[in-house]
């Protein structure tokens, strides 16, 4: 089995650590890794929701949304809406037919509010039109009258008065107190992230059929169909056999469309239900950014502890969870958080205490990284705090305290080929940092209005999703009697070109070129009960079932061939569409093997199932091993802050990452290129904001600035690292999806040392996003008393 | 309505919409050409940017612009190129754009990729050297979340290797084009129906004579809402009423002109309000008459939206952190103001509003009921190079970002002396601000610029004065606290800016 795949997968062995533009040529010779999955993407052929023909009689859906952020309903008037066109018709909370509800983790989010509203934004009614200009203006007549009602906004408020999604969660390890007493070295300090809009480029939208009358069919966009297909059929009363969802390409998700795809489907097949009219609902970006959720704002305190040397001996944390206004996958995400708590840090003890405060904002939810940069950013700030303390480079203290071979974590899980430090000498090495050092220090020296600094951060990312039950998948493969073949997974195509890498792994497994094979959308009735492509495993996951698959089909092709070539099983192998015969290739091509075995009547069809081995945790003592494997790396990245201005240009970023062995490589620069300039955006840019009455103040992509080319650094250096083992992934592959997320948090550390050197005295801030104006804050005489508060 | 003759992709339709529909919705809906995507309708995402050929003078021209804040009506007689279009002519089906962002996999989830693959063909087709900061600044106006960038910056080294040497002739440039398959063969059917016909059908548009009143501030008048560009008009009215008919000023010749005027014994550089905030920077009177403004480009919105904002837009919307008003302002410009029942007519009376008492209070003009801005007038100077400008702005990102606050200096330098000082200051009031003190301290000061402790006390003593003049309000783009501290480090830059050479920057940070 092992040598098979060796001898199968010539085309992206990686020798050594080969700088990625090295090998991007490599990649671009071979036509057969160029997939067709992005040939309709630059033809702009490619139909995402609104681009489908709309079925005949198709009502426009829009959503009126509240315009408050707590309120107790007192009267909805439809009026003035209904009288505007005879198509227009309005769909309440009474008009669900089903149970009004979609939480799953905690029955708290009624599809449409019955009594109150508990967000500014929130979907209050769905009003449905001829045409979406009219269901639009249709919306804005509707007459709503409310009470308000208090309006939280601030988790610590929320903490403070008890009001929890779910009781708190602690994971402890050794005696902290103990332990601070002990040390040499102690800092505290308060640590803020923001929230972050996921900027899907295609914005939430579903279209619903009702079918025969007593069926529904649902296009959502969604992440996880199966999640949404068990939402619908909840509103609608329906069991989950009369309801099938279909999900193509998603122009984006990000985690946006992972959990809170599932209310746009169930109001669009409320809606077709209703008025037994097929309906399309896709909200412009305005209702989209004020409707739904966002990466979790946190609050933070920290306190860390190091002996003389700066050997870490104890870290705490409470982490302020702003949930929002409902359950979601808070508790999901904030177990992410705690599981995280030390990044990749090898600390002896540990107590670490994660909120999930309920608030008056939208329900925040799963964003790339899903709870980790929160605490990858406390982490990072502790250890910057620690080394201010100290007087030593927070680089050194890193590089002594980083998790090693064999080291146990402090929720009991023995590490297994740790690459922390490798990532992090190999980084170093390669961007030279005494001499990087001693170049910014001399730039400094002389430059009066512009000051550099460096970031680093190292990264140590479990893999898994960290509900056990979830790591499992599915994959439904047909070979056609020409040869041709199609796959159909859980994982869900956004963007991530996991069906790129699914169609290299299902070629690969069954021996026919690349070209020859298709990946075709997801529905709930190829593949069933698929968790979302999220977590980072959807490749992991939904290829290794796809492989299961194809080998069970290669199976029987192997024993076909052995039969017409007069020769054992063994003897056999297919690759690239050829017939080999101990290593010759022989007369047997692979149309000619596809036939026969259809004419022998055997199934050219395997439907794949993988469930993560090895994973276990218990909740109780917070014990286990709920990761199946880590992906470390490391990042520096160098910034220049004009003084006089206070703003900053990132300079250039340095990665050293941990891929495995790579599938695809263009795929996972791509990847890791995209995370970062996520990561990017999050720590100094995007700034999510809300009044204290809840009002969304940044709705808009004029009010909300995601990074564009101009932001991005010029010069991004990706080094992958050598090949490693890794027996949970298709062909020693690593996830991608996520780790690289948290390389942002070195630009936001970049950014503050050359704040740091232009000011020539101490400075702790710890505020995401560090945007032009935090950077006058702290170049300012004002901050200095906040500044140096620790 | 009489229908709108316009050449889509390879073939003239008439449309049926009304002029003041966003074209996208009748792109996307009526033509059903769903390669143009709507991904914020407010010109921030460059998803749905077509291409717009239109006949400029004696030549054809094509440009990319975002299709959501573009009236409908803009399009009679030019020709709209989507990417259904690009591939007509495309023997292997792909052009050289969508091939390089194939071959570096800069195609993600895909969803922009229409829009990036349209600013890099409107890039292409203009006449200029192509290189990769060009390359880049043709989609400063367009987001991926995807990429990271990284891999359309690798796409866009491609396509700088590969047509290095186009011609920079704009008519040989496009044949050259279709002729790489970058653009396609209806391009060239194009140039030949418009070949010596006037001016396109642009003319054609009639300002009917008894149009209702409308004006800035008028209660009671009917408004018929004029619209330059349409990317201020259209992110605040997303969804016209059907029928919407505006008055689209960029259709007035008239209103489109750069040229040099006379009022008595004054000389003025006209600039229509209809000129497109693009055209305005490349125009090389604008650039004699303003050294060094085209360095400031950049810090406006975005290529695609200064493709086809106007500068009258920019003005009329009286933002008060507009960026063209600021410079305007600090040019002492004034404005042509006219009826708009007679907008059309040459010889129609004129009245004259000098910039800064335009706007009344918060989004409230010194425009009449049916007066319409013509024109814009900057002071023409017997020796223009001795014009010193500067423009600075505070703001989240770089590239198309609302400033927090903005500021512009002009001055000259006469016989040792500041003279005709303007200081314009943006978004520290509920209208742009002239003067504040800062100006006052300059006018006539002594400005030797081997005196660099005279110019850091003057830089010094503006920058106080500006910052003591104002209060600003805090809000989404900044705290009252950061809008002033910017005006005193942004008065300041102004000084260091255009004093480099005379050791004033040491002078004030020792």
């Amino acid at each position: 089995m092992k040598t098979e795949d060796t001898r199968n997968m010539n085309k992206t062995r990686i020798e050594e650590a080969t700088p990625v533009h090295a090998m991007r040529a490599a990649a671009s010779v071979d036509p057969s890794v160029i997939v067709p999955e992005s040939l309709p993407n630059v033809l702009g052929q490619t139909q995402y929701i609104d681009d489908l023909s709309r079925p005949s009689g198709c009502l426009q859906a829009v959503v009126r949304l509240s315009d408050s952020a707590h309120a107790r309903i007192l009267a909805i008037r439809t009026e003035e809406a209904l009288a505007l066109d005879p198509s227009v018709r309005v769909i309440l909370a009474k008009d669900v037919p089903g149970t009004n509800q979609i939480g799953f983790n905690k029955p708290d989010e009624p599809l449409l509010p019955e009594e109150e509203w508990e967000y500014w934004g929130q979907p209050i009614a769905i009003v449905l039109a001829s045409t979406r200009s009219l269901a639009r203006k249709a919306a804005n007549l509707l007459r709503i009258e409310s009470e308000p009602l208090p309006v939280i906004t601030d988790p610590r408020e929320a903490a403070a008065r008890g009001d929890f999604i779910f009781p708190p969660r602690t994971i402890a390890c050794g005696d902290t107190g103990e332990a601070f007493s002990q040390c040499a070295y102690v800092v505290e300090g308060k640590v803020d992230s923001g929230g972050q809009e996921h900027v899907y480029l295609e914005t939430q939208g579903a279209i619903a059929q009702v079918t025969d009358g007593r069926r529904m069919h649902v296009i959502s966009g969604t992440q996880g169909p199966s999640g949404v297909q068990k939402a619908v059929a909840q509103v609608l009363g329906l069991p989950m056999n009369m309801v099938e969802v279909e999900a193509r390409r998603l122009g984006g998700a990000f985690g946006g469309k992972e959990d809170q795809a599932a209310n746009w489907a169930c109001m669009a097949a409320v809606a077709s239900w209703v008025t037994g009219k097929p309906v399309e609902l896709y909200l412009n970006r305005k209702d989209d950014m004020r409707a739904t959720g966002k990466r979790h704002p946190y609050s933070s305190d920290f306190r860390i502890g190091a002996d003389k040397n700066g050997k870490l001996l104890a870290f705490e944390a409470d982490y302020y969870q702003n949930s929002g206004s409902s359950c979601d996958l808070s508790p999901a995400i904030l177990a992410r958080t705690v599981l995280h708590a030390t990044g990749a840090y090898n600390i002896p003890n540990v107590r670490v205490t994660g909120y999930m405060c309920r608030t008056n904002l939208p329900s925040f939810t799963a964003f790339r990284g899903f709870g980790a940069p929160q605490a990858f950013f406390v982490i990072e700030s502790a250890m910057d705090a620690l080394a201010q303390k100290m007087g030593v480079d927070p680089v050194e203290l890193k590089r002594r305290n980083l998790y090693r071979e064999g080291d146990q974590t402090y929720y009991g899980m023995t590490l297994e080929r740790v690459r922390a430090s490798d990532a992090v000498e190999r980084l170093l090495d390669k961007v030279d940092y005494p001499s990087l050092k001693a170049r910014i220090a001399q730039f400094n020296a002389t430059h009066r209005f512009e000051k550099k600094g460096v970031g680093l951060i190292p990264v140590s990312f479990g893999i898994s999703f960290t509900k056990l039950q979830m790591n499992q998948a599915g994959a439904l493969v047909h070979v056609y009697t020409d040869g041709s073949v199609v796959v159909s997974t859980g994982a869900i195509e956004m963007g991530q070109q996991v069906a790129r890498k699914i169609s290299l792994v299902v070629a690969r497994a069954l021996g026919v070129p690349v070209a020859k094979v298709s990946i075709q959308r997801t529905t709930t009735l190829t593949v069933a009960n698929t968790v979302p492509t999220a977590a980072s495993t959807g490749s992991d996951l939904n290829g290794m079932a796809a492989k299961i698959a194809c080998q069970e089909i290669r199976g029987r092709l192997v024993k076909k061939a052995a039969e017409l070539l007069n020769a054992a099983p063994g003897e056999i192998d297919i690759r690239e569409g050829r017939v080999f015969l101990n290593g010759t290739q022989s007369e047997l091509t692979w149309q000619a093997l596809i036939e026969a075995v259809h004419a022998a009547r055997q199934d050219l069809s395997a439907h794949g199932f993988y469930a993560t081995p090895f994973l276990e945790y218990d909740m109780r003592t917070e014990r286990g091993r709920p990761f199946a494997y880590h992906v470390y790396g490391a990042a520096l990245v160098e910034a220049t802050v004009d003084t006089l201005r206070a703003t900053y240009s990132l300079d250039s970023v340095s990665i050293v990452h941990d891929i495995g062995e790579s599938i695809d490589l263009s795929t996972d620069r791509g990847q890791v290129e995209g995370a970062l300039a996520q990561g990017l955006g999050w720590a100094l840019l995007e700034d999510l904001r809300f009044g204290a009455d809840g009002r969304p103040l940044s709705d808009t992509l004029s009010t909300y600035k995601v990074p564009d080319v101009t932001f991005m650094p010029p010069s991004i250096d990706i080094e992958f690292m050598p090949p490693i083992e890794n027996l949970s992934t298709p062909y020693n592959s690593k996830a991608v999806g996520e780790p690289p997320l948290q390389y942002g948090i070195a630009g936001y550390f970049a950014v503050l040392n050359a704040v740091r050197a232009a000011l020539d005295r101490p400075l702790s801030s710890y505020n995401i996003p560090l945007i032009p104006e935090r950077v006058s804050d702290l170049l300012s005489s004002k901050s200095e008393a906040e500044g140096t508060e620790l | 309505m009489a229908s709108l003759h316009v050449k889509i992709n390879n073939i003239w339709q008439d449309l049926h919409s009304s002029e003041g529909m966003p074209a996208l919705d009748v792109v996307r809906g009526e033509l059903g050409l769903t390669s143009t995507k709507e991904g914020c309708r407010e010109g921030d995402c460059g998803a749905c940017a077509v291409l717009v050929g239109e006949q400029v003078g004696d030549m054809v021209r094509y440009r990319a612009v975002p299709s959501c804040l573009l009236a409908l009506g803009e399009l009679r007689g030019k020709h709209l190129v989507t990417l259904e279009g690009l591939v007509e002519g495309a023997k292997d089906g792909l052009t050289p754009v969508m091939r390089a962002f194939l071959d570096e996999n800069a195609s993600q989830c895909g969803f922009c990729t229409p829009g990036f693959i349209i600013a890099l063909t409107s890039w292409l087709a203009e006449p200029q050297v192509p290189d990769l900061a060009g390359a880049l600044r043709a989609i400063d106006g367009n987001l991926c979340r995807c990429t990271g960038y990284g891999a359309i910056r690798r796409a866009a080294a491609l396509l700088v290797e590969r047509f290095k040497d186009l011609p920079l002739e704009s008519g040989a440039r496009l044949k050259t084009l279709v002729e790489a398959q970058v653009l396609p063969p209806s391009v060239l059917e194009f140039m030949a129906e418009s070949a010596g016909k006037p001016e396109a059908d642009s003319v054609s548009r009639k300002i009917s004579g008894n149009a209702p009143a409308r004006g800035g501030n008028a209660d009671n008048a009917v408004p018929v809402a004029v619209v330059g560009g349409g990317t201020d008009y259209y992110v605040r009215n997303p969804d016209p009423e059907e029928g919407f008919s505006p008055f689209l000023t960029r259709m007035l010749p008239e209103f489109g002109q750069i040229r040099y005027v006379s009022d008595r014994e004054d000389r003025w550089l006209e600039v229509g309000a209809a000129v497109t905030v693009r055209d305005f920077f490349s125009s090389h009177v604008v650039r004699h008459e303003v050294p060094g403004i085209e360095r400031f480009e950049t810090m406006f919105a975005s290529t695609l939206i200064r493709n086809l904002a106007t500068v009258g837009g920019n003005i009329v919307n009286a933002s008060p952190v507009a960026d063209i008003t600021s410079m305007l302002l600090a040019l002492g410009a004034r404005l042509v103001i006219v009826p708009e029942a007679d907008a059309g007519n040459k010889n129609t009376p004129l009245r004259l509003c000098p910039l800064e008492r335009f706007f009344l209070g918060y989004k409230k003009l010194n425009l009449g009921p049916g007066e319409v801005l013509k024109a814009v007038w900057i002071p023409v100077l017997a020796d223009p190079s001795s014009r010193k400008f500067s423009f600075e702005k505070a703001s989240k990102r770089r590239n198309l970002d609302i400033a927090a606050v903005n500021t512009a200096i002009s001055f000259r330098i006469d016989k040792g002396r500041f003279r005709d000082v303007r200081i314009s200051l943006g978004g520290v009031a509920p209208v742009p601000l002239l003067g504040i003190g800062a100006q006052e301290v300059l006018e006539g000061a002594p400005c030797d610029v081997s005196d660099k402790k005279s110019l850091a006390g003057l830089a010094k003593n503006a920058a106080r004065r500006a910052e003591s003049a104002i209060s600003p309000i805090s809000d989404v783009r900044g705290s009252s606290d950061y809008r002033r501290r910017m005006v005193h480090q942004l008065m300041l830059a102004h000084f260091i800016r255009l004093f480099e050479t005379s050791g004033v920057a040491e002078e004030l940070f020792p």
